[in-house]
């Protein structure tokens, strides 16, 4: 009997202990060699990033405090990339979420208005769509500071008592291609938008925009409020390609938030440089053209034809017009050559051109692109800022080209009108209505056949080992020549492994022995150049520990660029081509985040 | 011919001196709920089939990064077993209840579906500014675990009663269920955690072994 009792305890033990054994698994053993990560960018599906710089930041060091607002049809859909209604401004930059947690539908895009505003800038506004597969969009906001604009822009400001007893005054713009004196009749009085006259002082403005500069040409849209193309004369709409030669706006303010114009009509003096050619045909202006005034007209969204005159040489050769000017805010002018006809003006194609890009890797950048007059490359026809160019990647314009020209595509080596650097893709010369957004344009563009540039692969993550939290970034990376106040350059695209056609060489992983899965978010680059050192921006949205709140934490840092830290390595896809791989995140990504996210 | 007229004769004598040497038993296990048929064929042999089924969820909380994470587990399926049960202590008569209590079962079981599924994610509320994410935004990893169809078992087993009506019997053991294999896809915020899957499938191929644990109770007839 006590053989069987004790047999029982026995039994009782070795079960006990099978079980235990089989079914316990520490949790810390089985998350070994794991990491884990949230991945707030599928949540935040489409993403827009605003960088806002001084357009003049080559001679001026102010930076503007600006204030972002949206406005337009979707405004309710945008976010901060903080999840709240209020644009935080941060170091420069914006990051705006758009209908997060809602994905968009295709064929649905949202359109809104990014409106900044800073002390001593003039207003920008910024029309954005944003459709379904806009991942990460990128824009630059180059404001115009009052106090030292940039080249092709000239600014006046000049204070008046219009105590409606006054005598005529005479207000000089600044001495340019463009030149403009305002008359002001005597006795003048101030009167708002709904006939209420007033007196008191007023800080009279004129601002003189001049497209021949390319930087005012790829930015007047959005310093002119709801800009368009669109023309009328007599309430019916035009037909012809408006290239105006020149813009100018008179703004009255007496501070009373109110829109204010001149009671009685005034007097615009125009005196135009020989120098300034024709937009479209490239001629130079002369005596006897005629110069076509348009007044921008916010109720119907176009130009109104408001005048007609003919334009007279001085002593000097300078071309003279005089406008009567009633109302206010902008006034742009068209020339033509065809008295009497002004209907027999180069008109534009029914289409718009669509173009698609060839690249020969896996880079993929933002650019500043130009469709120009093939015989005249300083005739820009269309321009167009941040826009991303990767093997197969596709840009419709949204305006359309002047029939009857032959033209050509020109890629710029960066992403903007003020800092485009050299030509990297040309096309040859095509009739202008050739291609639309169907039958699109081959562009090839290979940058390190122009530059020696190499291409520069690296891979990218950020790993919180003591909690295993992992990072992966994505979205567009900056970079800047070291110490320089320049805008930052987009670096390329960074996008993770797995969920895109591309896959990082099997193989090539961390060097660094972080102990976790083989995957990371990949960039390549052909920006950089060997042995310079560059300030790298980068950016984590994460949880933050100690509160649960979402945050994002932008991260610079100076690296050297040499290429004997990166292994050569090549691949098959789009092509064949050769690279080099830097295989330590950190090189560009933040050592420091897990610490300031508490993880 | 022989072998045969030898069977049938050993089969009439064990159930003419043995008398109750077959037995009805009801099984919980940790490998489900089922029925048990055995026929004792010697004083240290017996075989028999069983049938179970197993419809087992259980959810886990731990805490990570701050929050706290809900792992749904369940498994659902139907399993036939065919065993054979060795007593090493037994008699060569059949009615020495007492020393027949300790037994050594081996067999093989038939699974019809032998995957194990478990899906994770935030047992907390998780907040975006404004915005609090619902289920799909959040998302989930969700692990589907493959294991054999036919897995043989042994076990070891002890009758805690043992009379001539009722058997009463605690058993541990494990199957084998080969090497594991794990799929696992992830959505939401969670989808970039599909990446553990080969650390995953490291960890479950080294689980070749399932343990149980089962209590038999039943009457000999």
């Amino acid at each position: 009997m006590r053989s069987i009792q004790r047999m029982k305890i026995t039994f009782t033990i070795l079960l006990g202990a099978l079980v235990f054994m089989g079914c316990k698994k520490n949790l810390a053993d089985m998350t070994e060699g794991m990491m884990f990560s949230l991945d707030m960018n599928s949540f935040l599906q489409n993403q827009v990033q605003v960088q806002i710089v001084n357009a003049n930041y080559q001679n001026s060091t102010t930076i503007p405090s600006a204030k972002i607002s949206i406005t337009g049809k979707d405004a309710e859909k945008v976010y901060d990339i903080n999840g709240a209604k209020t644009i935080v401004v941060e170091d420069q930059f914006a990051n705006l979420a758009v209908s997060p947690g809602n994905p968009l539908q295709e064929g649905n895009p949202a359109r809104f208005t990014i409106k900044a505003e800073a002390p001593g800038f003039l207003n920008y506004e910024k029309e954005i769509m944003v459709t379904n597969v806009d991942s990460f969009l990128n824009y630059t906001i180059e404001m115009i500071e009052i106090a030292n604009p940039p080249m092709g822009v000239n600014i006046l400001t000049q204070e008046a008592n219009l105590s409606g007893t006054q005598p005529a005054l005479k207000i000089n713009s600044k001495n340019n291609s463009i030149q403009t004196t305002l008359s002001i009749p005597e006795n003048t009085k101030m009167l708002d938008d709904v006939g209420n006259r007033f007196t008191g002082n007023a800080s009279i403005r004129i601002e003189q925009f001049d497209p021949s500069f390319e930087t005012v040409k790829s930015n007047i849209q959005n310093l002119i409020p709801n800009y368009t193309t669109n023309t009328f004369n007599n309430g019916i709409v035009e037909n012809f390609s408006f290239a105006p030669i020149g813009y100018v706006r008179v703004k009255i303010d007496n501070n009373s938030g109110r829109k204010i114009q001149f009671d009685q009509p005034s007097q615009l003096d125009l005196s135009l440089s020989p120098q300034i050619a024709d937009p479209i045909s490239g001629e130079p202006l002369k005596a006897g053209d005629l110069l076509m005034v348009y007044q921008k007209d916010p109720t119907n969204l176009g130009w109104n034809f408001i005048q007609q005159t003919k334009l007279t040489a001085d002593a000097l050769g300078n071309l003279k017009a005089n406008i009567r000017f009633i109302g206010a805010d902008e006034l742009a002018f068209s020339r033509s050559r065809e008295e009497g006809d002004k209907d027999n003006r180069p008109r534009n194609c029914q289409n718009t051109l669509g173009i698609k890009f060839k690249r020969n890797s896996n880079v993929n950048t933002l650019h500043y692109i130009t469709v120009v007059n093939a015989r005249n490359p300083r005739l820009v026809y269309l321009n167009a800022a941040n826009v991303v160019v990767a093997n197969n990647a596709t840009y419709n314009f949204s305006g359309a080209l002047p029939q009857n020209v032959d033209v050509k595509v020109l890629v710029y080596q960066y992403e903007s009108a003020s800092d485009k650097g050299i030509v990297v893709g040309e096309t040859d010369a095509f009739s202008s209505c050739a291609y639309n957004s169907v039958n699109r344009l081959n562009v090839n563009v290979n940058p390190p056949s122009i530059t020696n540039n190499p291409i520069a692969r690296f891979q990218l993550f950020t790993v919180c080992l003591e909690s295993k939290l992992a990072y992966f970034h994505e979205g567009r990376i900056q970079f800047r020549p070291a110490g320089s106040r320049a805008p930052y350059r987009d670096m390329g695209l960074a996008q993770k492994t797995g969920n895109n056609q591309f896959e990082v060489t099997p193989g090539r992983i961390r060097s660094d022995e972080v102990p976790g899965s083989n995957n990371f978010s990949y960039l390549e680059t052909d920006r950089m150049v060997n042995n310079t050192t560059y300030q790298f921006k980068t950016e984590i949205i994460g949880k933050r520990k100690k509160d649960g709140k979402t945050v994002r934490k932008t991260y610079t840092r100076n690296r050297i660029f040499k290429l004997t830290e990166f292994s050569p390595a090549s691949q098959t896809t789009p092509i064949n081509y050769n690279y080099f791989i830097m295989n330590r995140s950190y090189w560009i990504a933040p050592e420091d985040a897990c610490e300031d996210f508490g993880y | 011919m022989k072998k045969v007229i030898f069977l049938v004769a050993l089969l009439i004598t064990t159930t003419v001196n043995a008398q109750l040497n077959n037995s009805f038993l009801l099984s919980g296990a940790s490998n489900g709920f089922g029925l048990s048929l055995q026929r004792q064929v010697g004083a240290k042999l017996a075989f028999g089939v069983s049938g179970n089924s197993l419809n087992a969820s259980t959810k886990l909380f731990h805490y990570f990064a701050g929050k706290i994470i809900k792992t749904k587990a369940s498994t659902n399926s139907l399993q036939a077993e065919a065993f054979v049960k060795w007593f090493p202590l037994g008699q060569n008569y059949f009615g020495d209840y007492e020393r027949n209590r300790l037994f050594v079962r081996a067999g093989a079981a038939l699974r019809q579906d032998p995957n194990y599924n478990g899906s994770t994610s935030f047992w907390d509320k998780f907040e975006f500014g404004d915005f609090v994410l619902t289920q799909d935004q959040i998302g989930t990893v969700d692990m589907l675990i493959t294991t054999n169809k036919i897995q043989p078992f042994a076990g070891l087993g002890y009758s805690i009663i043992n009379s001539y009506r009722f058997n009463i019997s605690a058993e541990a053991g494990s199957f084998y269920h080969g090497t594991p294999s794990m799929k696992v896809s992830a959505s939401g915020i969670l989808q970039s955690n599909a990446m553990n899957e080969t650390q995953l499938n490291e960890i479950v191929s080294t689980v070749k072994f399932l343990p149980y644990l089962r209590i038999e109770a039943g009457i000999k007839f």
